[in-house]
């Protein structure tokens, strides 16, 4: 344009850039034509060389507080303070609380039960019409540290009449009398306790029975009552 | 040197300021200090635009020419 070429106007103009007044439009037109108008430059350098001792004259004075959320906007962040967000003592806090929650969660988990290991031998018991009534099975006894067997109730037993029990037998084979596993005491599913020392025997169980026996097993520690349930161990690990 | 060049410059200026008309030297320093622009030194000094821009302009090539013979 040839107005710009005007030196009166390209002074005022550069004084009016230097000095803030020149705004908008008019400003951007001038910036575009710094970029290639040395002489223009020139004439820019020479009004900051004129006012800038202002500014050295007026010393370090903090900016209002609308200069810092404006620019704050422009580059996208948040006024310092300005959400509880934001708070250092807020994630700070979160990053312990975290951790405490993580490390009880571990030794919570490290106290839990251990998952049952898989099971080492079967016994599927039948009633004397051959249905069957209940599955005993369990794990490597040895792997065991409370020694056990799992009773799970297949068929609905018989009423356990008053003054009596059920005991469980295993058998060992053979010749070989049958050892007393101990008292059934409902007829839910249900965890049986083995005695330790026959912990070396259940590996090499033939069956499983179970017999009715006065109230606290039987007096001569070999079945003396009828035997109800009956089956063979199937070794399975 | 640099120090004192500054303070010869500062002190320039500062003469030239004071040379100034009252309104010249305030609708200049509170463009430059307070960032306003013309309709917002109208607005404060409450005169009309064209008058602040003439005080602003007038202002200015005095500056000029004060340091420029200084």
């Amino acid at each position: 344009m040839a107005t710009y070429k005007n030196p009166q106007l390209r002074d005022k103009l550069a004084a009016g850039y230097v000095l803030g007044t020149l705004r908008g439009r008019a400003r951007d037109r001038f910036v575009a034509l710094l970029r290639y108008d040395f002489d223009l430059r020139r004439v820019v350098a020479e009004w900051e060389a004129r006012l800038t001792p202002l500014a050295a004259a007026a010393g370090e004075i903090a900016p209002p507080a609308r200069v810092w959320q404006a620019v704050s906007r422009r580059i996208g962040g948040a006024a310092p303070g300005a959400s509880w967000w934001e708070s250092l003592a807020l994630w700070r806090g979160l990053a312990i609380a975290g951790t405490s929650f993580a490390l009880v969660l571990a030794a919570y988990v490290g106290m839990a039960p251990r998952p049952e290991p898989p099971m080492a031998m079967v016994a599927v018991m039948n009633d004397d019409k051959g249905q069957p009534a209940l599955v005993v099975s369990w794990p490597p006894m040895k792997a065991m540290r409370d020694p056990h067997i799992r009773i799970k109730v297949v068929q609905e037993h018989p009423v356990m009449e008053s003054g009596t029990s059920w005991e469980m037998w295993m058998l060992p084979g053979g010749k070989a009398a049958p050892v007393s596993l101990g008292l059934i005491t409902t007829d839910r599913d249900q965890v049986m306790k083995i005695n330790p020392a026959l912990v070396n025997k259940m590996g090499g169980a033939w069956g499983i029975a179970m017999s009715v026996e006065p109230a606290r097993g039987s007096p001569t520690g070999a079945p003396t009552g009828p035997v109800i349930f009956k089956g063979q161990c199937v070794k399975i690990l | 040197m640099e120090k004192l060049a500054a303070f010869s410059e500062a002190a320039a200026l500062a003469r030239c300021m004071r040379q100034l008309d009252a309104k010249q030297r305030q609708s200049i320093m509170l463009a430059f200090f307070n960032g306003l622009s013309h309709s917002e030194l109208a607005a404060h000094m409450k005169q009309p635009l064209g008058t602040v821009k003439t005080w602003v302009r007038r202002g200015l090539e005095r500056l000029k020419t004060c340091l420029g013979t200084a």
